[in-house]
């Protein structure tokens, strides 16, 4: 499929040289052929005993088409939101015991790089990573490790094909790329259309005014507690598809946290105000209450056992970052913890190489937030502060339905309070904006 | 693009306007340009049939349940002809939680007509969307015996409700992509959905709040040699109106003009095209799908269909007329750089389809109509192009039971081309003999066509169009 993308020439991802006629405009055609196989077998060198996973075999098959590039040097845009996990679990004896089809679709982007004098194609980022959805297989942590064989075809193309293996958790994971991406550059046509025209611009209007703040910084001394999630398949034939019929599992999440929470406000104020009041202002209400997790780290990992109607128990631990933010209001904080799409992008946090529902099945569509809890700004300011965080309820998924339960604690310690006043630039305009 | 999102720009494009009649499609839009005899301007429309849009009216609806076949070979209703008793398994359709419902009413000619939509994709990023799945075993599929074949797509994400004299029936049967489409052996829409519940509702019961329609039945089912059983549990709910609005005008002095020749042809289409199915040589890709050791061809054959097309064309307006019917090989002048179009050719007969697929002891053959083609026409750089369009990319529901690869995987199934100049004989023969290699999932297809398009020049229009800001021709 042939995407034109008109655009400055320079380097994209995928090879535009920045010498190619640099600041002329140009249209840049890339075209993405061929198919990726991603294959995966449980292979008893590498424990599927253990696991649960001998026999199973699957694979994911993808046809990236296309790819948009909006500004030079951007990544090959590799996307199949037509991709399909398809997984069989055999006995020994080579009988089905049972299969799994599931869609996963794909966006991600990869850029060649040249690493010990060779050229290969690394996933960059994956907002829809590849990974076996809900039936057993890696996961999307897994094969964001893959590479590809890159070759130079021509000044601005690449062949990306060839075979590559490497080992997750049990599995073996071989690849198979037939990948051809074909970059051409052309003159433009009628050109790119004029953007449309601003409203009359605004005549901006400053006025000087001072801005109230106050930060406490909590340092995190750690995370105790569960999160538990029991499922089941849900009734025939409904479950059919995934495998899931008569399948029972649990999950159970525990974290790790480190670094520092910073929770702070601010506020225009009409008079210089000293470090103490600006504190107490914070803690009665009077700014609207945010947390910062940006020196923080998170992390998860998802133990789940699952129980099939073959008699066969699958167990396994995924890893994975866990994303915080915040809903902050005036006197209170709402912390929420989760990951994957439709939070801020990234791995499910549900997902483990063994079969079983998705953050989709769990929390909807919406955000995954693994817990959330509300600190009260009175609170801030005490030497030590627990903050309980907490999702429980049940759901019912298209092949999966189960409740979540219990909380994870937070214990953190103050390291430092401080605010004031300072002097901004208010610009006047629609909404207001301050400047400092 | 991806094959989605390309199945929906097709799939709009056919509900829209005829290519060349100045439509695009921008996603699941149509900008369509109103008709003028010297300017034109443009008019947001949202999948509305042709004429002006009086009221447009849009609300969420939930949906609940599943539709779910179960089926095996039936030899009462001819399985064994058909080559279809090996095939065993079970194909689901789960709809997405939510979805909205567009009722349009559109105006032309001094007669007001009402078109409803559903669009079947639910809020998040990303969108929740239906899907199909299906598990298909064949007692014989392959040497060392049976074969599973595992699929799963993206289906349903706009169904179109028949209005007639006021009533709308509710069925499922106009949905696209077709919901019981797959690479796996299974009954298919025509033969599922005809047996569903399409309760006829009116308008006023569309618009009321809370109407729930119910298209939940559980039946056995035995046609075209399988036979079994269909459970729906599948209701839709209607919510609360979203307000009733008159689409805005978008015309606009701060949009850039173009020049636009539009050339009309009627279309003459006979020949064959022969597609060689293999199953893929990688067994990770053809194993899980069934697909290892399928080998066969479907052979579509156009006996002469017609139809029609049109060239459109647009450039900077400074360009001189003559230079522009150039650009469509109408000219002897010197083709001016920098014009752009997008054109298509579409026809319609007496064509058939002819699948013959084997794999092990199961030999699937199977005909059906293949009715409709479709092609891409691009001039330029002297030359007439000429693309044949994937059938899976075109309306209707898939034409066989058999297993075996969607065409929907490929860019295009057959080419041509011929010097630019030809266009200037009133009417001109294409032969399409160039083919096409493409995989999907575990298939391997190689095209060998041998197609006569056949294009006879009707009119020709030029006028002015005022393309808004941000826009440019297609």
């Amino acid at each position: 499929m042939l995407v034109a993308v008109s655009a400055l020439t320079g380097s994209l991802g995928v090879g535009l040289p920045p010498a190619a006629a640099a600041g002329t405009r140009r249209t840049v055609t890339v075209e993405l052929t061929g198919p990726l196989t991603v294959a995966w077998t449980g292979d008893p060198a590498r424990g599927c005993a253990a696991a649960g996973l001998c026999g199973v075999s699957g694979d994911l098959e993808m046809l990236p088409s296309g790819a948009e590039s909006g500004s030079p040097g951007e990544p090959l845009d590799l996307a199949d939101s037509t991709a399909v996990a398809r997984v069989i679990q055999r006995a020994p004896d080579g009988a089905v015991q049972s299969t799994c089809v599931d869609p996963v679709p794909v966006d991600l982007s990869i850029s060649v790089r040249r690493v010990a004098g060779r050229l290969r194609g690394f996933v960059d980022d994956a907002f829809q990573p590849m990974s076996s959805g809900r039936c057993a297989g890696p996961t999307g942590a897994d094969l964001a490790t893959l590479s590809l064989p890159a070759r130079r075809v021509g000044a601005h193309s690449y062949d990306l094909s060839g075979q590559t293996s490497f080992g997750a958790g049990p599995f073996d994971v071989a690849v198979t790329s037939g990948i051809q991406a074909h970059v051409r550059i052309s003159r433009g046509s009628l050109g790119v259309a004029p953007i449309p025209p601003l409203p009359r611009p605004l005549k901006l209007r400053f006025r000087r005014a001072l801005r109230e703040s106050a930060v406490f910084d909590y340092r995190i001394d750690g995370i105790s507690g569960s999160l538990g999630t029991s499922f089941a398949g849900v009734a025939a034939p409904l479950c059919q598809s995934l495998g899931a019929c008569g399948a029972t599992g649990r999950l159970t999440g525990t974290f790790t946290a480190s670094g520092v929470i910073a929770f702070s406000g601010s506020r225009t104020v009409e008079r210089r105000l000293g470090s103490a009041v600006a504190l107490a202002d914070l803690r009665a209400g009077r700014m609207i209450l945010e947390d910062n997790f940006a020196v923080s780290h998170i992390a998860e990992s998802e133990t789940e056992t699952l129980d099939q109607p073959d008699g066969v128990t699958c167990t396994d631990i995924a890893r994975s970052m866990v994303l915080a933010q915040s809903n902050g209001r005036r006197g209170t904080d709402e912390l929420q913890l989760g990951g994957g799409s439709g939070f801020f992008g990234g791995d499910d946090v549900v997902r483990t190489r063994c079969p079983g529902p998705s953050s989709q099945d769990v929390f909807g569509n919406g955000p995954s937030v693994l817990a959330r809890g509300t600190l009260s700004a009175a609170r801030l300011g005490r030497p030590q502060l627990t903050l309980t965080l907490s999702n429980a309820g049940g759901f019912t998924g298209s092949a999966y339905q189960g409740d979540r339960r219990g909380s994870v604690v937070l214990h953190l310690t103050l390291v430092r309070a401080s605010g004031g006043t300072r002097p901004v630039k208010i610009v006047f305009a629609t909404p207001e904006t301050v400047v400092s | 693009m991806n094959r989605l999102l390309s199945r929906l720009a097709v799939v709009a494009l056919a509900l829209a306007l005829p290519a060349g009649a100045g439509a695009r499609t921008a996603g699941a839009q149509t900008v369509e340009v109103s008709t003028g005899s010297s300017s034109g301007s443009f008019a947001g429309v949202f999948l509305g049939p042709g004429g002006s849009v009086v009221s447009e009216q849009s609300r969420p609806i939930q949906i609940d349940g599943a539709l779910t076949v179960t089926f095996h070979g039936d030899a009462a209703t001819g399985c064994a002809a058909d080559g279809l008793c090996g095939y065993s398994g079970s194909v689901t359709w789960r709809p997405p939680a939510s979805g909205q419902m567009i009722i349009v009413a559109t105006r032309a000619h001094h007669h007001t007509s009402d078109s409803v939509e559903l669009f079947l994709e639910g809020n998040g990023f990303p969108p929740d969307t239906g899907a199909t799945s299906a598990t298909v075993q064949s007692t014989a599929g392959s040497p060392s015996g049976a074969a599973t074949c595992l699929d799963a797509t993206a289906t349903g994400l706009a169904l179109d409700l028949p209005v007639r004299h006021g009533l709308v029936e509710f069925g499922l049967g106009g949905a696209s992509p077709a919901l019981l489409s797959d690479r796996c052996a299974g009954p298919r829409d025509p033969q599922i959905l005809s047996q569903l519940p399409a309760p006829s509702l009116t308008l006023a019961a569309l618009r009321r709040d809370g109407t729930v329609v119910d298209l939940s039945t559980n039946r056995p089912f035995a046609a075209d040699g399988f036979a079994g059983t269909i459970d729906s549990t599948i209701a839709i709910r209607l919510g609360r109106a979203n307000r009733a609005n008159r689409p805005v005008n978008v015309t606009s002095n701060q949009g850039t003009r173009y020049a636009e020749l539009t050339v009309d042809y009627r279309v003459r289409a006979s020949g064959s095209l022969l597609e060689h199915v293999t199953g893929s040589a990688n067994p990770a890709a053809c194993g899980p799908l069934g697909a290892c050791g399928v080998t066969g061809t479907e052979t579509i054959t156009t006996p002469g269909a017609t139809g029609s097309g049109a060239l459109t064309l647009f450039a900077r307006t400074t360009i001189p007329r003559r230079r522009l019917l150039a650009a469509a090989g109408l000219s002897g002048a010197r083709p001016p750089r920098g014009v752009t179009g997008t054109s298509s050719v579409t026809w319609d007969g007496d064509g058939t389809s002819q699948i013959a697929l084997g794999q092990g002891a199961n030999q699937c053959r199977q005909a059906a109509p293949a009715s409709r083609g479709y092609a891409l026409l691009d001039a330029s750089h002297g030359r007439l192009d000429v693309s044949l369009l994937p059938f899976d990319q075109q309306p209707g529901p898939p034409i066989s039971e058999c297993p075996g690869p969607e065409d929907e995987a490929a860019t295009t199934l057959a080419s041509g081309e011929l010097p630019l100049r030809a266009l200037g004989r009133r009417s001109v023969s294409l032969v399409l003999r160039t083919g096409a290699s493409f995989t999907d999932d575990g298939y391997s297809v190689r095209t060998d066509p041998d197609l006569t398009l056949t294009l006879t020049r009707v009119a020709t229009h030029a006028r002015t169009v005022t393309f808004p800001a941000g826009l440019t021709p297609p």
